[in-house]
């Protein structure tokens, strides 16, 4: 059986406050996660999003950072408060608009998305 | 010739009694003292996070439900029930083993006889439906299936498959390749499912083998078997046939997702069609019109007596037009992943894929949570065994430990760095294999048997290596095992202090193999 993603999202250490805890959450709710270098590599499935995002938002440490994760034709993008699920191009610069207000870099706001690997 | 699709309602799983089964509840995260007191607003999707300190549980679910943009998608990626509807999708075929017990007499799950559990029978819901009662394997239980039975159904059980071939359509693949007075040659045969024209299925089935260009990542582009040609017979069987499956599930996690049933009928009528070839030595690859995730069945004793067959694989392959039809699809979310896999002709390399898992054996490396199965693996490529519980035992007791190294740089070392193309292949010991992510290891970090965000292998022309070394040298074993014979790249592991017999006795004596 082929499925299409593995190893999905990529936490980093530094846009989390908690790390430890955040770990410790995640491990509890049957995640598991490869450690890198500056942050957690982990494999999202649409049927956890909903338990993930939320243990996510609580310890994003400021209003810009993210979190995004990459399915086959959705790219879902977590803050601090928001839960962005984006399909399209409209959609995608809607969300960038918005962490850009907030204060992110447009350099930084360059996650990748489903559409735009076709 | 087909002329039309014919989609009928679907097959759905009904659960009378349930006792420990089918756990897919999303779990719920207690909330600690810090995430309290939100405040929300949908439009502008501003919430405070601020002195959030007494909120009751389903306060927050409110506030996280509003925080989403797009509730009605978020609500509709929940496929949980969709899974369960579709039975145990990781069960088959090892729900054949809960066959044996007092409460079925038809032998499990088997559609094609009456049978019954408890004081209940398999009946006829309608002229096309079937309820079949199937017995958990705590003994005590049972669950009734729907089956929708593409021939109908009669007295309780379904009409036996009607699509047969005879020996006449029986062909060779390429002219003058095949040697079958060579009784060791293992044969693979190809059955097309709803193809519109033969033109379409033999296409389809010359680029799954890609015996005279690499250009496709069929089989006979990768090794061990690129090197090891001669010791195959290539055979299609020259008739189209149209098959029911009813209405196929899809989600975004898995594409479409054929229920148990399905797999049930297509591997059975794999089994059927492809007799007329008429060698027990055959492995069957069945291509299906239509798109989605393929399976294979993993040989041991058990699929043997059921096949008739050594093995055989559903591959969900369409012709252009389905995959035209693709490409139009607005609402399903699969739709963009996989016009990207056909586009750059992903489905050769799902059936190098599955027929690692139909020829060699090989488990799945997918690392998961929350899906679980407990298969049995004996010295294979994902290793669960009670002296290996963390990364140094693997390393020091895993079956592969006399070739940590290989794949990547140093042969005899584990030396390579992320930044060098073949990392990912080279022979270590990491966590999680067979949908589980913990207490089972897998060899690679990833490989043709599995994925990784970073290298998927499917769109990967630059090695033809990428089952990796420890399923190259089991796929060897298997060659040996069959056909009394293994060259090629297979030498690599009888050579500089290996012992590929030596290491093949002890796989074969492990797998319980005559």
């Amino acid at each position: 059986m082929i499925l299409m993603f593995q190893d999905n999202a990529y936490l980093l250490e530094r846009t989390m406050k908690n790390y430890n805890e955040l770990k410790s959450e995640l491990t509890t709710s049957g995640f598991t996660f490869i450690i890198k270098k500056n942050g957690l590599k982990i494999t999202v499935t649409l049927e956890n999003l909903d338990i993930f995002s939320r243990i996510i938002m609580k310890h994003i440490n400021n209003n810009f950072n993210y979190v995004d994760i990459q399915f086959t034709s959705l790219t879902a993008l977590i803050t601090n408060d928001k839960l962005f699920l984006i399909r399209t191009k409209e959609e995608n610069d809607n969300a960038k608009k918005e962490l850009i207000a907030r204060g992110l870099s447009e350099k930084e706001a360059g996650w990748k998305t489903s559409f735009d690997q076709k | 010739m087909k002329t039309s699709r014919r989609i009928f309602l679907g097959i759905t799983i009904m659960i009378i009694l349930i006792s420990g089964c089918c756990n897919f509840v999303t779990p719920k995260i207690p909330i600690d003292d810090e995430t309290t007191n939100l405040a929300s607003d949908i439009n502008d999707a501003a919430i405070e996070i601020n002195g959030m300190d007494n909120a009751a549980p389903q306060e927050y679910d409110k506030i996280f439900n509003d925080s989403i943009t797009d509730k009605k998608l978020f609500d509709s990626l929940n496929y949980t029930e969709q899974m369960q509807n579709s039975g145990n999708i990781y069960s088959f075929p090892r729900n054949r083993e809960i066959s044996a017990n007092w409460c079925d007499s038809d032998d499990g799950y088997s559609i094609y006889e009456k049978g019954g559990a408890g004081n209940y029978n398999d009946e006829c819901i309608n002229q096309n439906e079937l309820s079949e009662l199937v017995c958990m394997d705590d003994f005590n239980t049972w669950l009734s299936y729907e089956h929708y039975c593409g021939e109908g159904c009669y007295n309780g059980a379904c009409n036996s498959p009607t699509l047969t071939a005879v020996a006449s359509q029986c062909k060779p693949v390429i002219a003058g390749q095949n040697n079958i007075s060579n009784e060791n040659r293992i044969n693979i045969v190809f059955v097309g499912f709803n193809y519109e024209t033969k033109d379409d299925f033999t296409l389809r089935v010359k680029k799954s083998l890609s015996w005279d260009s690499d250009e496709t990542r069929g089989i006979f582009a990768i090794e061990p078997f690129h090197s090891n040609k001669d010791k195959f017979n290539l055979w299609y069987v020259d008739k189209l046939f149209d098959i029911n499956l009813g209405q196929i599930a899809r989600s975004d996690s898995y594409g479409a997702l054929l229920s148990d049933d399905q797999r049930q009928m297509l591997l059975y009528y794999d089994n059927e069609i492809s007799s007329a070839c008429g060698f027990n030595n055959r492995i069957t690859m069945g291509l299906l019109n239509d798109y989605g995730i393929s399976y294979a069945n993993v040989p041991n004793h058990e699929i043997e007596k059921y096949t008739g067959a050594l093995s055989n694989g559903i591959i969900l392959y369409p012709d252009d037009k389905t995959a035209d039809k693709i490409s139009d699809c607005q609402d399903d979310y699969t739709c963009s992943w996989y016009r990207n896999f056909y586009l750059n002709d992903g489905s050769p390399v799902a059936v190098t894929h599955e027929f690692g898992h139909a020829f060699g054996g090989l488990n799945d490396e997918y690392d998961l949570q929350l899906l679980t199965v407990n298969t049995s693996n004996k010295y294979t490529n994902c290793i669960r065994d009670n002296s290996i519980n963390n990364i140094q035992q693997c390393l020091k007791n895993a079956p592969w430990k006399d070739i940590l190294g290989m794949g990547c740089g140093d042969p005899k070392k584990i030396d390579c760095t992320p930044d060098n193309p073949n990392y990912e292949l080279e022979v270590s010991c990491y966590e999680g294999c067979d949908y589980q992510s913990a207490g089972v290891f897998r060899p690679t970090l990833s490989s043709l048997m599995s994925t990784s965000t970073n290298r998927t292998w499917f769109d990967d022309k630059t090695n033809n290596r990428i089952y990796g070394p420890v399923n190259e040298r089991i796929i060897c074993c298997r060659m040996l095992y069959y056909t009394g014979e293994a060259g090629g790249t297979c030498i690599d592991y009888n050579e500089n202090g290996l012992d590929l017999l030596g290491f093949c006795s002890k796989y074969k004596e492990a797998n319980g193999l005559k």
